[in-house]
């Protein structure tokens, strides 16, 4: 129900039941009121005719008194001398006495109608005298007066109908206008809804605003890292077309084998960063959080380890995998791979020519820790926060060229799994190494 | 002609200082700002070719302090970043010209060589003095209407007189127009390569200043 239906409803059945009340309460009033102001009439005039019959019965009109009033004729009277022989009545009394003998006042039907009737014996009980007026002709009078009280009603209602449904329409105006600046709004346009609004719905708009502040701020995020990715993938494209141009121009077999050499890891360098990722966007889907699930987390690190067997030996890295327990957390086996393997990698990488790359599992609290060290540069400790940024590559790494997303991965891993990662000094102070925290 | 590649990917920067090379450059290559910046104030370089993103000082940090230096010489931007903002950027900071990755190799040459064409104040791709004409593009030089075959070393050579005619160089200076770094400079490869030139040419299209340099006239008949 709208809610100008249910104002109308609301205002106008009260405004109804209200002057039912009063009408009912004036009817009684009135009704009462009326009944002792003519009582008292009756009473009056009987006593007047009373005076006259005695003074002389003879000068009294026989046929009728004057219309003085148009209430006057109403009343109707009868003079009986000595409460038999009627001296005197009015035209439309008739020859039958109206009520009874006794003094005081009595409800009689007659002719189909309701009276009341007045009768009072002189001081010396000769004339008995007898004045009635309709009973009808009083309830019209309340009704007229209830009349008068409806036609104002009548007017009332439709005017307070109007007005409640001009007001409520304009009252309602801003929440329209807020409608349709939500309906302009779409991913592309996420501007907060500006404007003076009512109170009642100030909160409402305030909270819609915050909302679509948090979907700017994180579509913003998202498109901002779909740039940057885009724009991170262009330079080993540009590298893997410009040693292929060289290796066209190339004077001699060997500097075009070197060229087509270094083109093809471009090419290596482009796969794997679409393949990081294509892995970020896996991770940040989050539909693996359905299939979590206790694993081993040792499992999981010799599993990591054995896919980089061969960049290992390429380097001739020795990596040891150390921690007896199966170290069992609850989450999704393959990421906890994918994030041991992308620190084994790291260590791999930034290592030195045979140098050795330790993974070790221990406990943490209330889960496990896996911490990979390696004897690599380290990172200095002012560049540890900025290392765990996407796309953020560290000078220094002459040689080596990452995609500056793999440790971002790692994080954002432990981050879902309601873990860390934490980059510190290798044991010794040497190298550096990444322990990593799932619950 | 000899340029600055300043680039930090490694297999990026060594395509192009190899590409630049096949084009007859003498092409330079440093990794971060902050060598950048060393070298360029160094070196007497025909133009830079600069990447925006790089480590240690980026590239329009780099390009703020050359040109608070009034260090004039051409820099062509060479970054992955494409959006109009980006290059008004970098254009306003003071490069001379803007290529998105990945490009041509052909197309880096053509525009560095129009770079220094321009700094040179030379409307014509071809460079000319008196009778004598030489066109960094298509490598090729003329002498009184006729084809000349020089060798990669005699052209750059040619190339640096060339691009100043009537001052006076030094044997330092050409064979800095010769060599890039970590190149071995054979001692008195000026003088062969001169030798060769005059052999090749005419005899007085450089002439020896005893103690002081060489110089090419600006009348050459």
């Amino acid at each position: 129900m709208s809610v100008r239906g249910r104002l109308l409803a609301i205002l106008l059945g009260g405004l109804v039941v209200a002057w039912v009340a009063a009408a009912v309460a004036l009817a009684v009033k009135a009704d009462h009121e009326i009944e002792e102001v003519l009582d008292a009439q009756l009473a009056q005039k009987a006593a007047i005719l009373a005076l006259r019959a005695d003074d002389d019965e003879e000068a009294i009109d026989t046929e009728h008194a004057p219309a003085l009033h148009k209430y006057a004729k109403r009343l109707s009277f009868q003079v009986w001398k000595r409460g038999t022989r009627l001296v005197l009545h009015s035209a439309d009394a008739g020859g039958k006495r109206l009520s009874g003998e006794e003094s005081g006042f009595s409800t009689v039907d007659s002719g189909g109608r309701r009276w009341r009737v007045f009768s009072l014996w002189d001081g010396e009980r000769k004339y008995l005298v007898q004045v009635r007026d309709s009973l009808r002709d009083r309830d019209h009078l309340v009704l007229d007066i209830l009349a008068a009280l409806a036609w104002p009603l009548g007017v009332a209602l439709p005017a307070l109908a109007l007005l409640v449904w001009v007001s409520v329409g304009s009252s309602l105006r801003p929440l329209a206008r807020v409608g349709e600046e939500i309906a302009r709004r779409d991913p592309a346009y996420l501007e907060p809804i500006a404007g003076e609004v009512p109170a009642e719905i100030g909160p409402l708009v305030a909270r819609l605003n915050a909302l679509l502040a948090r979907v700017r701020s994180s579509l913003d995020g998202e498109r901002r890292f779909t740039s940057d990715a885009a724009h991170e993938l262009r330079t080993p494209l540009a590298a893997l077309r410009a040693q292929l141009q060289v290796a066209q121009g190339a004077g001699d077999a060997a500097s075009r084998d070197r060229a087509i050499a270094n083109a093809l890891l471009a090419g290596d360098r482009a796969t794997r960063l679409v393949e990081q990722l294509l892995t970020l966007a896996r991770v940040e889907q989050g539909a693996w959080k359905a299939a979590a699930a206790p694993f081993g987390l040792r499992q999981a690190a010799a599993e990591a380890i054995s896919q980089r067997a061969g960049a290992a030996a390429a380097k001739r890295a020795v990596v040891s995998l150390e921690g007896e327990e199966p170290a069992t957390v609850t989450g999704h086996e393959g990421l906890a791979v994918v994030a041991i393997g992308n620190l084994v990698d790291n260590a791999i990488r930034y290592g030195p020519e045979g140098g050795a790359v330790s993974v070790r599992i221990e406990r943490s609290g209330a889960g496990y820790a896996v911490r990979v060290a390696d004897e690599g540069p380290g990172i200095p400790a002012s560049r540890r926060e900025a290392a765990l940024r996407r796309f953020t590559r560290l000078e220094g790494a002459a040689g080596e060229e990452g995609s500056g997303l793999g440790l971002s991965i790692v994080s954002r891993i432990a981050e879902l799994h309601g873990g860390t990662l934490e980059l510190r000094d290798g044991p010794g102070g040497r190298g550096l190494e990444a322990v990593l925290r799932l619950a | 002609m000899r340029v600055l590649v300043v680039e930090d990917d490694a297999l990026l920067g060594d395509a192009i200082q190899a590409g630049l090379r096949q084009h007859g450059f003498v092409a330079d290559w440093v990794r971060d700002g902050a060598a950048a910046d060393r070298a360029i104030e160094d070196g007497a370089f025909a133009a830079v070719v600069l990447d925006l993103g790089l480590p240690r000082r980026s590239g329009l940090e780099v390009l703020a302090r050359l040109r608070a230096r009034k260090d004039a010489v051409p820099v062509l931007i060479l970054t992955a970043r494409d959006t109009v903002e980006d290059r008004i950027g970098g254009l306003d900071a003071g490069a001379d010209d803007y290529l998105v990755k990945p490009f041509d190799m052909g197309e880096l040459a053509a525009r560095l060589r129009a770079l220094s064409r321009r700094a040179a104040g030379s409307p014509s791709p071809a460079l000319r003095v008196g009778s004598l004409s030489l066109d960094p593009a298509t490598r090729e030089v003329r002498w009184r209407g006729e084809a000349r075959a020089l060798s990669r070393k005699e052209f750059a050579l040619l190339h640096a007189f060339m691009r100043r005619p009537g001052a006076v160089l030094t044997r330092a200076q050409l064979e800095e127009a010769l060599y890039g770094w970590g190149e071995e400079v054979e001692s008195n490869a000026v003088e062969v390569h001169l030798h060769h030139l005059r052999r090749k040419l005419d005899p007085g299209v450089v002439q020896t200043l005893r103690g002081v340099g060489y110089v090419m006239p600006r009348e050459l008949a």
